[in-house]
């Protein structure tokens, strides 16, 4: 059930060059909160900053009432939440989403570009703690850009990077690091999730079979409502029933999370 | 730091938009009448959710008591199902959202069949919103929707600026607005609410048009053409190019056109565009709307709507007015 409801700011702390770290306390969506889902936080009360901007969950943390919300200072509505301080409030409309389900048991990888780390964590979070075995696999521009590396590394068995200039991993895709550990270690790969880049999630299509696990990518679009009421936010995705072979559907409702082969990319 | 851990959570529902909602607050305060007609109809207050921002009332369940609303407005429904167009579709400007959806819906047999019984369970009249691609398809979508019970009247959509086929192109022209008018008039009994466009020169000709040709009330306006480039990528920030702003910054132009057509037409008007607070909708009530729709309000405060029909009723009590009807039309020149 969607809540519209005010959060508070804990803590706000600068992660990287441009990347910062939100924690705000909100018992109810932090109870209510799955790995995949997202909330539109709105932290202005500027008339000319219209619509909230939608934020995937860092971390959910149930127990102490808080979520956590890694995020790019990339345009003027995030310029205004990285202003925000502890003590202020923000408007919260979510959990929103509908998540992602995990495998009972075996294992999953986590490819994160940039910025799209930051649903992936909460998904590394609730894999750990349900015994499953997390391989994380993130890329940036530089290393300084890689984020999340240390709580990725809690939670994971491994954690791989790559940066393009090529200090990190050999600046070589994701993909192809994965493939070495599936070849490796050959883990008992179930699932594969991706956020932040399409090409990774492109390339994701043909391991699928030839390793027998399904790939999800979690995606972005702008957003207004976050509800499914507005119906902007849509991806095309394959679908058979209809003359023209694809339909739209929303990434607040349907998604944000879906499957990679479904997505007409 | 103080510990608000175990503060319960404030619900905002109907908060923002300027004015306090009081959860407490059930019923219009005795002797306060916020009642009105429109087409025959009887709305319990002037306040309804704009077309295309509301979904099909299920969306907003969470927020808004649906039984509470002047009336129930969904979004658009076509002849057969509309994939809508490609994204991007939404792009914020200043003040503004600037939207080409392109009237996504499943179409009017799964509305009659998967929304439609959903939507009678609540008491407000439903106004269901129609576009045609052709002056047969706006026809035909009067004549079924007549056909299935639960549906109060018709919004005809003539005005949406970002189909490529019907929409505004009825809209725009006087003769043909009133042809699509005069056909949905043909085929029901139920009243007929005609949406126009303020893409025009004169919007006081269409309206005109439009009630010679038959329609029992207007709503007014329909979202504004603009559109957005993306300097760096030199690419139009909506993939459509073309699309509609709504929001605050189109407020003025809204009002403005609200009080011509309510000097230019005896039918009732629902005014719209941009309205966000209370404040708001009590001005599109003195430039001479019966009822307002509140539409991007609802996409930035999902209880937008709550707020404003408590907000209309504080303004009642401390301008100590017995009844919403003297506002209307009441401006002072």
């Amino acid at each position: 059930m969607l809540m519209y409801l005010q959060g508070k700011i804990v803590t706000q702390k600068v992660v990287a060059p441009e990347y910062n770290l939100l924690v705000i306390e909100q018992p109810a969506i932090a109870k209510a909160a799955q790995p995949g889902q997202f909330v539109m936080l709105k932290a202005w009360e500027r008339r000319d900053l219209v619509l909230p901007r939608p934020f995937s969950l860092y971390r959910i943390l149930p127990r102490e009432g808080q979520i956590q919300i890694l995020y790019k200072i990339r345009g003027q509505g995030t310029a205004e939440m990285a202003r925000r301080g502890a003590g202020e409030e923000v408007e919260l409309i979510g959990p929103s989403g509908k998540g992602i389900t995990l495998p009972a048991t075996g294992a999953i990888a986590l490819l994160g570009r940039g910025i799209g780390a930051a649903p992936l964590m909460a998904i590394a979070e609730a894999a750990k703690g349900q015994g499953l075995e997390v391989y994380t696999f993130l890329s940036a521009r530089e290393r300084s850009l890689l984020l999340g590396e240390e709580d990725f590394a809690r939670y994971s068995r491994r954690v791989v990077t790559s940066t393009d200039d090529g200090q990190e991993g050999g600046g070589r895709l994701l993909t192809d690091l994965l493939v070495d550990i599936i070849e490796k270690e050959s883990p008992s790969l179930q699932r594969v999730y991706t956020c932040g880049s399409r090409r990774l999630a492109r390339g994701l299509i043909p391991l699928q079979a030839r390793y027998g696990f399904i790939a999800y990518v979690l995606l972005e679009e702008h957003m207004a409502c976050g509800t499914g009421a507005c119906k902007g936010c849509v991806c095309k995705v394959k679908d058979p029933a209809r003359p023209e072979g694809y339909s739209y559907q929303k990434v607040c409702q349907d998604g944000a999370v879906f499957p990679v082969g479904e997505v007409v990319w | 730091m103080e510990q608000a851990g175990n503060r319960p959570a404030v619900n905002l529902k109907g908060q923002a938009g300027g004015v306090p909602f009081n959860p407490h607050h059930q019923e219009t305060a005795p002797g306060v009448n916020l009642a009105v007609e429109i087409a025959g109809l009887r709305l319990a207050n002037p306040v309804l959710p704009a077309s295309g921002t509301f979904g099909f009332g299920a969306e907003y369940a969470p927020f808004v008591e649906l039984n509470r609303l002047g009336a129930i407005v969904v979004k658009t429904i076509t002849l057969h199902p509309t994939p809508g167009n490609p994204p991007p579709r939404l792009t914020e400007t200043y003040s503004g959202l600037l939207n080409s959806i392109g009237l996504q819906n499943p179409g009017l047999e799964v509305f009659i069949r998967e929304k439609l019984p959903y939507l009678r369970q609540f008491t407000p009249p439903l106004i269901v919103n129609i576009a045609g691609r052709t002056i047969g398809e706006y026809a035909e979508l009067a004549a079924r929707l007549s056909e299935a019970a639960g549906v109060d009247a018709l919004e005809v959509n003539i005005s949406c600026p970002n189909v490529r086929e019907g929409g505004i192109v009825f809209g725009t022209v006087p003769a043909m607005a009133a042809r699509v008018t005069a056909a949905v008039k043909g085929n029901t009994p139920l009243p007929v609410i005609v949406k126009l466009t303020p893409n025009v020169t004169d919007i006081t000709v269409v309206a005109r048009a439009v009630v010679e040709a038959g329609a029992d009330a207007l709503s007014l306006i329909n979202t504004l053409q603009g559109m957005a480039i993306d300097i760096d990528t030199r690419r139009p920030a909506l993939a459509s190019v073309v699309g509609g702003l709504s929001g605050p910054a189109v407020k003025p132009v809204a009002l403005y056109n609200v009080w011509r057509v309510a000097r230019t037409v005896k039918v009732p008007l629902i005014g719209m565009g941009g309205i966000m607070t209370a404040r708001d909708a009590i001005e599109f009530l003195l430039a001479g709307a019966t009822a307002v729709a509140v539409g991007t309000a609802s996409l930035v405060n999902p209880g937008a709507l709550m707020a404003i029909i408590a907000g209309l009723e504080d303004y009642l009590l401390d301008q100590g007015l017995a009844d919403i009807r003297d506002l209307i039309g009441a401006l002072e020149i």
